[in-house]
């Protein structure tokens, strides 16, 4: 559900998450089932297979941003940024499931979801960690982001908190586990910036919250693709994670 | 002898005409007595813009290879209205994207259309559909852009407490699929945000 004020603020409206059964169909937000293998096609059958009798509430969400008909970056003339983090993330979750931590994506296949689709299906999980992941053709080694909040533009009124400030109450607990990711990037030799950026939907995101942005290795961005490399990527996420979790992250 | 007609159409031509000749002294008379449009006057009334002052300005520029702004100080010509100095700041620093070798390249038909303050502490900047459409796509990159525009304002214009940055005149989610657009940005907030760019 969404909660909505008027412009005047005097008006308060709640609606459902709008999302349509196609939709419905190709999120990947269902816990356990067996992992899909990177990039291959999921057909309607093989994903009824892959939904559990009975859901299980899921501890991390693993957001592969994009898909669809929303491309993201370009990183090469054939490499669309929805793949590739799309990969990336399935990696990430096998990853953290091996590890024995409840994981579920927002999607496992090439769907539209809109950025507040995305941030109501994570809060309506309860997951306590939500991870974006995103990839860009220039730079090199790994970003690390959190929210960028405005200042508070209302009061808190009981229990709803305002969309655009409801990463607010996690602001520090998204900086920790920030913090405990970047240290494993570092661990892995790989060039590490954290800083916070106005990254929809991580505002929204009512968990500690975090996006990884993945540039190439070597400045090739077909580096991108490299089974080795997302593995690289997947273990210091992985690793993070267990490391922050030490920290009371996502208790 | 002369037929009457002819006599009465005569007449009423002798009387067309001095009626002409008078009207046209009386015109002529009048003009003299009225007094001419001051040459002061004439000028006030189409008066050619006054040369903008130059001023010494601070404009944020981004550095992709760092992923940093850098400070940098420039002299460029600023008209005194504070909506046209938002304006031509922008562009100023919009100019420095646009060169070959940039820092921090955009493509070279992005336009700072307008900038709009509103109750002197909120700024609105509307760029061209050009400026958003060919943005490189990625956070970092996208971030730069944003913090450049909002601080490059904040620095020079003082006040500014809020910037909302429109596309062709509407609001759009993100930037090129990353930077929020849909927000206004505070400026004490980018602020702290850029503090931290620099220290790390």
């Amino acid at each position: 559900m969404i909660a909505r004020f008027s412009p005047d603020r005097k008006t308060i409206t709640v609606t459902p998450v709008e999302l349509t059964a196609a939709q419905a169909g190709q999120t990947g937000l269902i816990a356990g089932g067996n992992p899909s293998p990177p990039l291959s096609p999921v057909s309607p059958a093989q994903q009824a297979i892959n939904v559990p009798s009975a859901p299980v509430r899921p501890v991390v969400i693993v957001d592969a941003s994009h898909g669809g008909t929303e491309r993201g970056a370009s990183l090469t003339d054939t490499l669309a940024e929805k793949d590739v983090v799309l990969s990336i993330s399935r990696r990430v979750r096998n990853d953290l499931q091996t590890r024995g931590i409840q994981t579920a994506m927002l999607r496992d296949s090439d769907v539209t979801l809109s950025l507040d689709q995305r941030a109501s299906l994570a809060n309506s999980s309860r997951a306590t960690i939500y991870i974006s992941i995103h990839a860009v053709s220039s730079g090199e080694g790994v970003r690390v982001y959190t929210g960028l909040l405005p200042p508070p533009s209302m009061k808190r009124n009981g229990p709803f908190q305002p969309w655009e400030t409801a990463q607010a109450d996690y602001l520090s607990v998204s900086q920790k586990l920030a913090s405990a990711v970047s240290s494993e990037f570092g661990k892995m030799k790989l060039p590490v910036q954290s800083l916070p950026a106005p990254l929809p939907p991580l505002n929204h995101i009512t968990a500690a919250a975090i996006a990884v942005e993945v540039a190439p290795q070597g400045g090739d961005a077909a580096s991108l693709t490299s089974i080795a490399y997302q593995e690289q990527i997947a273990n210091a996420v992985a690793a993070g994670l267990g490391a922050a979790s030490s920290l009371g992250v996502g208790q | 002898m002369i037929p009457r007609h002819l006599k009465i159409s005569l007449g009423i031509f002798i009387a067309a005409t001095l009626f002409t000749t008078g009207y046209v002294w009386w015109v002529r008379r009048h003009a003299a007595k009225t007094p001419l449009t001051s040459t002061a006057e004439l000028q006030k009334q189409v008066s050619p813009p006054l040369p903008t002052a130059t001023e010494h300005v601070v404009l944020y520029v981004a550095d992709d290879a760092r992923g940093v702004l850098t400070r940098e100080d420039e002299t460029i010509a600023l008209p005194a209205d504070p909506a046209a100095r938002a304006r031509e700041l922008l562009r100023a620093l919009l100019g420095r994207y646009t060169i070959p070798n940039s820092s921090h390249p955009l493509p070279s038909n992005a336009e700072i259309v307008e900038a709009y303050l509103v109750q002197g502490n909120l700024a609105v900047v509307n760029m061209n559909s050009a400026f958003a459409d060919s943005h490189r796509s990625g956070v970092l990159v996208e971030e730069l852009t944003v913090l450049s525009l909002v601080q490059t304002l904040a620095a020079n214009i003082p006040n500014i407490m809020e910037v909302k940055i429109l596309v062709d005149g509407k609001e759009r989610e993100t930037l090129a699929g990353h930077a929020d657009l849909s927000n206004f940005y505070d400026t004490a907030v980018v602020g702290k945000v850029i503090d931290q760019l620099q220290n790390r």
